[in-house]
């Protein structure tokens, strides 16, 4: 080795333990690997699981987009819940899906509406509760009565190409008319927006 | 202990009628068969009549009354409609708001039944259990240019113990979700006796309002 360098070996090729280094470089790993943790866990919905004791309430979709478990169930935007599963129904070829939510929330009432939404214009799907009035509350396993499926990207340019734009005045009564397209536009958060 | 025998003896006999004479009454028709009898009936009464019921709509609204309206819950699908505000209305209000809206959503939708054509109705067969709360029927509707529509009818069991539909879904968009959604945005604006005063005046044009209403980006 060259004059002048500081040997970090006994001179046998045996690496001196330095251990100023070794903990230095040893606590950083560990710190990188903390804030990776954290950063994995707490700031998605993983965290989101522990949310404490839930009741479980039924829905039917004819469509659930791309409706995941674990997805979040929302009432105004604020979340109450997640879904538990998601299965399909023999016979009726529905999709079943059961919502798990926060025992706190025990109040929604039993004529609530259930439509799956998308985050943002292309963002993941979660399901919408859109309180009633009715002054009974949803109990464990009940099911919800009004149901929206996910709207489909494809079904909406579909429809939108086949007639022709969204206020095209169209004489043609046999659909209920210009709101089968339009209709989107009633969902804020559709995908419409984005397709 | 024997005065009690006669007192339970009545009580067994009162019970066994009670839950007897409704099942003497004439059996309860399911929804497959509701929708389908709607479907010939509607067929049956357009058949023929059509031009004669283009000229006179109000003959239309009493075809569409007799032969829809019986086997629709009006008043808990207007409940649903009106959301949250239900609780807010009074029950008078509720009456006319449930019947202001029925008028007007058959107003509006009822030219739209002339070109329903028996045979293009297709009521699809389901298999599985009817839920009380809650049971589909699917149909599927035969445009004349060939393409078919999805039409959805979503029945609920009544305390009468009759099938009643409530919620009807159009090519997967429910109506009842769909305007429960104009209605609040609505309300909000002018509250429940300027919406149902709407209703009762302008009656179908009122509908199509609301559909634009929504369509801007306002409210949300």
């Amino acid at each position: 080795m060259a004059p002048g360098f500081r040997r970090d070996d006994d001179g046998n090729g045996n690496m001196n333990a330095r251990p100023s280094y070794a903990i230095g470089t040893g606590l950083f790993i560990l710190l990188g690997f903390a804030a990776l943790a954290y950063l994995a866990t707490q700031t998605t919905s993983v965290a989101n699981v522990h949310q404490g004791n839930s009741y479980f309430l039924k829905a039917r979709f004819s469509n659930i987009g791309q409706l995941k478990e674990r997805a979040p169930v929302k009432i105004a935007g604020v979340r109450v819940g997640s879904v538990q599963s998601i299965q399909l129904e023999r016979g009726k070829m529905d999709a079943l899906v059961t919502l798990a939510i926060n025992d706190k929330y025990n109040d929604i009432p039993d004529d609530t509406a259930a439509a799956i939404f998308t985050s943002g214009l292309l963002g993941d799907q979660y399901v919408g509760l859109q309180p009633g009035g009715s002054p009974d509350s949803l109990k464990n396993g009940d099911e919800l009565v009004l149901t929206q499926s996910a709207m489909q990207l494809e079904d909406l340019i579909g429809k939108f190409l086949v007639n022709g734009g969204p206020k095209s005045g169209s004489s043609d009564s046999t659909q209920p008319p210009p709101k089968t397209e339009a209709k989107p536009e009633s969902k804020p958060q559709s995908a419409a927006s984005g397709g | 202990m024997t005065r009690i025998i006669p007192f339970a003896f009545a009580a067994i006999v009162a019970f066994v009628v009670g839950f007897a004479a409704p099942a003497s009454a004439q059996s309860v028709q399911t929804p497959q068969q509701i929708v389908q009898g709607i479907v010939d009936q509607l067929g049956n009464a357009l058949d023929g009549h059509r031009e004669e019921l283009r000229q006179h709509p109000e003959q239309l609204i009493k075809v569409i009354d007799k032969i829809l309206l019986p086997h629709f819950d009006i008043d808990y699908a207007s409940l649903l409609v009106l959301g949250r505000h239900a609780r807010e209305a009074t029950p008078e209000q509720r009456v006319r708001f449930s019947r202001a809206f029925y008028n007007s959503i058959t107003h509006r939708y009822a030219e739209g039944l002339l070109n329903y054509t028996k045979g293009k109705v297709k009521v699809l067969s389901s298999e599985g259990d009817l839920n009380a709360k809650r049971s589909v029927v699917r149909t599927e509707v035969m445009l004349d240019d060939g393409k078919s529509l999805s039409v959805d009818y979503v029945f609920r069991k009544t305390s009468s113990g009759d099938w009643k539909a409530y919620d009807v879904v159009i090519e997967g968009i429910s109506y009842v979700t769909n305007y429960r959604n104009q209605v609040d945005a609505e309300i909000q604006k002018e509250g429940i006796e300027g919406l149902i005063k709407r209703l009762e005046t302008q009656g179908a044009a009122a509908i199509d309002q609301l559909q634009q209403q929504s369509q801007q980006p306002a409210g949300h």
